[in-house]
């Protein structure tokens, strides 16, 4: 035999030949699986589902809100009638002494609602009176001048008092689109807060000047204010008034306290799977701060930029036998610079928390990271990572809470998610799935109107 | 065999692997673990160190299966990751176990008929008597079909080592088969 036949029948034996390892080689093995983070599917209908529930909330909240007040309100009008008829100025003068209105008034403690109580106190009973008698324009002016020229809006039922009562930011404008009342709109010029202190609104009309004049001087009422109104074109008064009122640059600080966790697009996790080992994921909450500068397009609508200066987050791998011991831990620090450039819609609500007028904001928009440090540890060992492209571009999504501490001064707290491809590239830590990001913060900011 | 077995089959348990999907992870591993233990063996020093082998093996497979084109057989790839993971066991090894240059080198002959009567664990134990350095060489030439010009790379050495290592561990297995037999009735060694 000579070396290739030596060879031939060594290698055809042994090639194939088996030898059963022992058992405790697959748990060694499975101990140092490649991790594999969770399904990012998780996070897009946890945030949808998140964003979803506190909208929905938030409407429903409000929404069952005003029914309820209204429908008290409703409730007391009778009551109120009987001492609105005799009244010649109600909104200024006629303060109700009657110590059951003072309490259901002061139960809710609302400026505006106490107002749209008396307003609509005062409606129902020119509506009263006037439909007894006649709907025509003639007998309305004749009812609006034996009573001084009151100005009263409201409505029947309680689906046009939610419309009535539809506020906006800072000025308060009531339309009131099914009664022939003597004016058209009515806008108070300032905080609800302070209305009732110091009464000052602005009546809008599509009469006459000479009639609103004559009107105005019955009730007391500022002529030049109603001058000036009627001169316009009532549309573009309001639209005028709107955009003002609301556009504008914003600034100031912001804080988030925040949690990351890496995902990728698979649609199981190792640990649904494997009954020896168990990783889990837990997050490293991390801080935020930084300056953000804004515009308010209009009440609604507006752009708001921030610039965090420090980011910090991380996320921790842990991996457990069936003993419960952990066998494996990746930990991982960063600490990033962010640049979140974001589109802000706001809905404002009539209901008040502490006092203060409240807004539910959504945000949508890109945020550009740059990752200034990062640190990585294996088994509490560091490991030196190269971390080559430090850049990237995240999704930012967010909803939260406006509360108008002055006309200049808001306060927001919210809830903000961001998603985004990950930049660990560590080899062989991770399975060679794209990675991404999923932070999840609470923040909060304070920012400073300056041209309201 | 595996390769034997459909071809879809083994394309599941690839991509299974690369989605980290454990039930993949574990075919994957009762496949190829008896004849990776087996390759492990013929290349470690003992038995445990076999065990680490396998293990690394298996988890290099596992992070980089990715990296696998389909160029070529699954197995082969799967084989030549755990072959690259014993060397580098041995390479560990080597400063314990140099290789020493043999000066000529004795090729026995040896009849098939005494061939034919050993068996694969029989083959497996003698070759595991090698000293280190010529079972490596050994495998990677003889069973792993590497050319000496590889093994050398591999190994840190000249490719002339590479050859009277073989040679030498060839004698060394042919002697041993021999010496099994006191009587050695089929053949003789000839120095030559």
């Amino acid at each position: 035999m000579n070396s290739e036949q030596f060879d031939k029948y060594f290698q055809s034996t042994l090639a194939e030949h088996e030898v059963k390892p022992p058992a405790d080689v697959w748990e060694e093995v499975e101990t140092q699986l490649p991790i594999r983070p969770l399904n990012y599917k998780r996070w897009l209908i946890g945030t949808a589902l998140f964003m979803l529930l506190l909208s929905v909330g938030s409407m429903t909240f409000f929404n069952n809100y005003q029914i309820e007040i209204n429908q008290k309100t409703r409730n007391h009008l009778a009551f109120e009638h009987t001492h609105t008829t005799t009244s010649t100025n109600f909104i200024q003068r006629n303060q109700p002494d009657n110590s059951f209105f003072k309490e259901f008034a002061s139960s809710f403690n609302l400026g505006k609602q106490r107002l749209l109580n008396r307003l609509n106190a005062i409606n129902t009973s020119i509506l009263s009176e006037s439909d007894t008698n006649s709907t025509n324009n003639s007998n309305k002016n004749e009812f609006a001048n034996k009573h001084n020229g009151v100005v009263g809006i409201g409505s029947k039922n309680v689906n046009d008092l939610k419309n009535i009562s539809k506020s906006r930011h800072h000025n308060w404008l009531f339309k009131q689109n099914s009664l022939p009342t003597l004016f058209d709109f009515v806008q108070f010029n300032n905080r609800l807060d302070n209305i009732l202190a110091k009464p000052s609104y602005t009546l809008a009309s599509k009469r006459t000047p000479d009639t609103v004049i004559e009107l105005a001087k019955l009730d007391g009422i500022d002529e030049i204010e109603l001058n000036e109104l009627t001169i316009a074109p009532l549309t573009d008064f309001i639209k005028q008034n709107e955009k003002n009122a609301s556009k504008g640059w914003y600034s100031g600080p912001t804080y988030q306290t925040q949690w990351s966790w890496l995902v990728n697009q698979n649609t199981k996790n190792e640990s649904q799977s494997s009954s020896a080992n168990v990783l889990s994921q837990k997050a490293l909450p991390g801080n935020a701060f930084g300056v953000m500068v804004g515009y308010d397009f209009n009440k609604k609508a507006s752009i708001q930029m921030e610039w965090i200066l420090n980011s910090e987050h991380g996320f921790d791998f842990i991996r457990t036998n069936r003993r419960g011991e952990t066998t494996y831990e990746y930990r991982q620090n960063l600490n990033y610079m962010l640049f979140p450039i974001m589109f802000k819609y706001r809905k404002q609500y009539d209901k008040q928390l502490f006092g203060k007028t409240m807004a539910l904001n959504h945000l949508v928009g890109l945020q550009y990271g740059y990752l200034r440090e990062a640190h990585a540890y294996i088994n509490d060992e560091y490991i030196k990572a190269d971390w080559q492209d430090r850049s990237n571009v995240g999704l930012v999504v967010g909803m939260g809470y406006d509360v108008y501490l002055s006309s200049q001064a808001n306060f927001s707290i919210g809830a903000r998610s961001t998603f985004g491809k990950s930049l660990y590239n560590l080899e062989g830590i991770f399975n060679d799935d794209q990675l991404y990001n999923v932070h999840f913060g609470i923040n909060a900011s304070l920012r400073y109107n300056f041209n309201k | 065999m595996f390769n034997k077995k459909p071809k879809d089959k083994t394309e599941r348990i690839i991509k299974g692997c690369i989605a980290s999907d454990y039930k993949a992870q574990r075919l994957l591993y009762k496949i190829y673990a008896p004849k990776m233990f087996s390759l492990c063996l013929r290349y470690a020093k003992d038995y445990h160190q076999a065990e680490d082998i396998l293990q690394d093996g298996f988890v290099k497979v596992y992070k980089n299966i990715h990296k696998f084109k389909g160029t070529g057989s699954f197995d082969g790839w799967v084989r030549r990751v755990f072959v690259n993971t014993a060397i580098e066991a041995y390479r560990k090894s080597v400063k314990m176990y140099p290789i020493i240059e043999v000066e000529g080198t004795n090729v026995p002959l040896i009849n098939e008929t005494v061939m034919g009567q050993l068996g694969a664990d029989e083959i497996m134990a003698l070759v595991d008597k090698l000293a280190i350095g010529y079972k490596t060489i050994f495998n990677l030439y003889v069973i792993e079909g590497y050319p000496h010009k590889d093994i050398a790379e591999k190994l840190g050495i000249s490719e002339g080592t590479s050859k009277s290592q073989l040679a030498r561990a060839r004698y060394m297995l042919q002697k041993m088969i021999l010496e099994r037999d006191n009587d050695a009735p089929y053949g003789e060694v000839v120095e030559r």
